[in-house]
C-alpha cells in the first residue's frame, strides 16, 4: 500500500493511514463490484439501455475512484454526489421492484417493468446492495474517519497526528478551560449518548414507517403519501441527530477546552437548524391529515 | 456578593450559542404542535369510532413533551448566551435540556419503530 512508502512503519499515523486506505479501497471495490454484477446481469437477461447506462456507471465510478485516489480535495464533492446519484437510483430500482412483489401502488407497475432494467437494476437484491455499497464509499469519503484521514493526508492537507485521545479533528484547544465537575462531563457524554440512540431508533422507525407508508399507497393513496413523508422525515431526523455526536463526546474524551465545547454547540446548532425545517414538515403533514380527516367526514 | 463578569468563550463562540438559542426557539413550538397534532388525529379517529387511534396519542404527548424541554432549552442558552461569569451552570442546563429532550424522542422513535414493524407483520 503506498502510505506504507512514504511514513515510518512503526508509527501510529502510519497504521493510521494503512487502516484509511484500506476502508477506502474497500469501500471503493464494492461500489464498483455492485455496478459489475448489475451490469452482468443486464447482459445476461439482455437489455441494451441497461448494459449502456451499466458500463457508463462503471467507467464514471472508476474515474471518480482514480480522482480520489491522487488526494485531490476538489474531488470529494463531484464524487460524493456521484455517490449520492448511484443511491438514488439503486433505492428507485429496488422500489420499483419491491413494488410488484409486494402490491404497494398498482399505478406503478407498468413503470417498473421497464424503468428497473433501463436503470441497470435488474435484481432487487443486487440494488440492495448496490445502495449499501455505494452508502459506505459515500460515507467513507465524506465522514471524517480513517479513509478521509488517509485522503486528506495524501492530499497534502494539515491534518492532525490521531491517536486514541486525539482523534482526527479539525479542533484545536485554544487553552481557555471551562472547568466542568466529572459529574458535569459526564452530561455532556449523557447527551452524546441520548443523540446516538434516539438517532438509530428514530431512523428504525422512519424506515419501517416508509415502508408502511408504501404499503398504504395502493389502499389508501393520500394517507400513504403522508405516512410516507412522516417514515422519510424521520429517517432523516435521525440521521441529523448522530452529526453531533463526536463533537459532544470529545468534551468528556479530550477535556474542557472552550473550543471543544464551542465546536459542540457548533454542531448542536447547526443540528436544530435542521431540526427545524425537519418539525415544520412534520407539523405540515400533521395539519394534511387533520384536514384529510375533516374532508373526508 | 460580588458576580462574576469574565466570560470564557470568545465573541464567535457567543455568536454560536445564540445561534442555538434562536434555533431551539423555533424548532421548540413546531414540535410541540407536531405533537399535539398528533393527539387531536388520534382524538378524531376514535370519535369516528377508529380504536386505532388510541395508538397516536402517546407518540403525540412523546413529541410535545420533546418540545417543551427544547424550549426549557432555548431558554438555557439564551442565559449561557446572556449571562456572564455562570457559563458553567448554563452550559450544564442547555446540555440537560437537550438531552430530556432527545430521550424523549428517543422513546418516540422505538415506540413508533415497534407500531411500524407490528404493522408491517400485519
Amino acid at each position: 500500500m503506498s502510505a506504507t512508502a512514504t511514513d515510518n512503519a512503526s508509527s501510529p499515523l502510519h497504521d493510521y493511514l494503512v487502516t484509511g486506505e484500506t476502508l477506502f479501497v474497500t469501500a471503493a471495490v464494492l461500489a464498483f463490484v455492485s455496478d459489475i454484477a448489475l451490469t452482468f446481469r443486464s447482459l445476461v437477461a439482455l437489455n441494451w439501455i441497461g448494459l449502456t447506462l451499466g458500463s457508463l456507471f462503471i467507467l464514471g465510478t472508476l474515474f471518480f475512484i482514480n480522482w480520489l485516489y491522487t488526494g485531490a480535495k476538489e474531488a470529494r464533492m463531484p464524487a460524493a454526489i456521484w455517490a449520492g446519484l448511484q443511491i438514488a437510483i439503486a433505492v428507485i430500482g429496488v422500489y420499483l421492484l419491491l413494488n410488484k412483489t409486494f402490491g404497494w401502488d398498482y399505478r406503478l407497475y407498468k413503470i417498473g417493468a421497464v424503468l428497473p432494467q433501463a436503470l441497470s437494476v435488474p435484481s432487487d437484491l443486487l440494488g440492495i446492495f448496490k445502495a449499501a455499497a455505494y452508502g459506505m464509499f459515500l460515507y467513507s469519503i465524506t465522514q471524517r474517519g480513517p479513509a478521509l484521514f488517509y485522503l486528506r493526508h495524501k492530499g497534502g492537507e494539515a491534518v492532525e497526528v490521531p491517536s486514541p485521545t486525539t482523534p482526527p479533528e479539525d479542533v484545536h484547544p485554544t487553552g481557555t478551560v471551562l472547568p466542568l465537575t466529572a459529574d458535569q462531563t459526564q452530561k455532556a457524554n449523557g447527551l452524546a449518548s441520548a443523540l446516538q440512540m434516539a438517532g438509530f431508533a428514530l431512523m428504525t422507525a422512519g424506515f419501517f414507517g416508509a415502508l408502511v407508508g408504501g404499503q398504504r399507497i395502493a389502499t389508501a393513496p393520500r394517507f400513504g403519501w403522508l405516512a410516507l413523508g412522516e417514515g422519510i422525515v424521520l429517517l432523516v431526523l435521525g440521521v441529523i441527530a448522530l452529526a453531533p455526536v463526536a463533537s459532544v463526546r470529545n468534551i468528556k474524551e479530550r477535556g474542557t477546552d472552550t473550543a471543544y465545547i464551542g465546536d459542540a454547540l457548533t454542531k448542536l446548532g447547526a443540528m436544530v437548524n435542521k431540526l427545524v425545517l425537519l418539525a415544520l414538515v412534520l407539523a405540515a403533514l400533521g395539519v394534511g391529515g387533520l384536514i384529510l380527516r375533516l374532508v373526508k367526514g | 456578593m460580588a458576580t462574576e463578569t469574565t466570560t470564557t468563550f470568545t465573541p464567535e463562540q457567543s455568536t454560536t450559542i445564540n445561534r442555538l438559542s434562536t434555533g431551539l426557539t423555533f424548532a421548540a413550538p413546531l414540535f410541540l404542535l407536531a405533537g399535539l397534532l398528533r393527539v387531536v388525529l388520534g382524538g378524531i379517529d376514535i370519535w369516528k369510532g377508529n380504536w386505532g387511534g388510541l395508538l397516536a396519542i402517546p407518540a403525540g404527548g412523546l413529541l410535545a413533551f420533546a418540545g417543551l424541554a427544547l424550549l426549557a432549552g432555548a431558554s438555557d442558552a439564551k442565559y449561557l448566551h446572556d449571562v456572564k461569569g455562570r457559563e458553567k451552570e448554563h452550559l450544564v442546563n442547555t446540555f440537560d435540556s437537550i438531552n430530556t429532550a432527545f430521550t424523549a424522542l428517543l422513546i418516540f422513535g422505538c415506540y413508533e419503530a415497534f407500531l411500524g414493524f407490528i404493522h408491517l407483520l400485519m
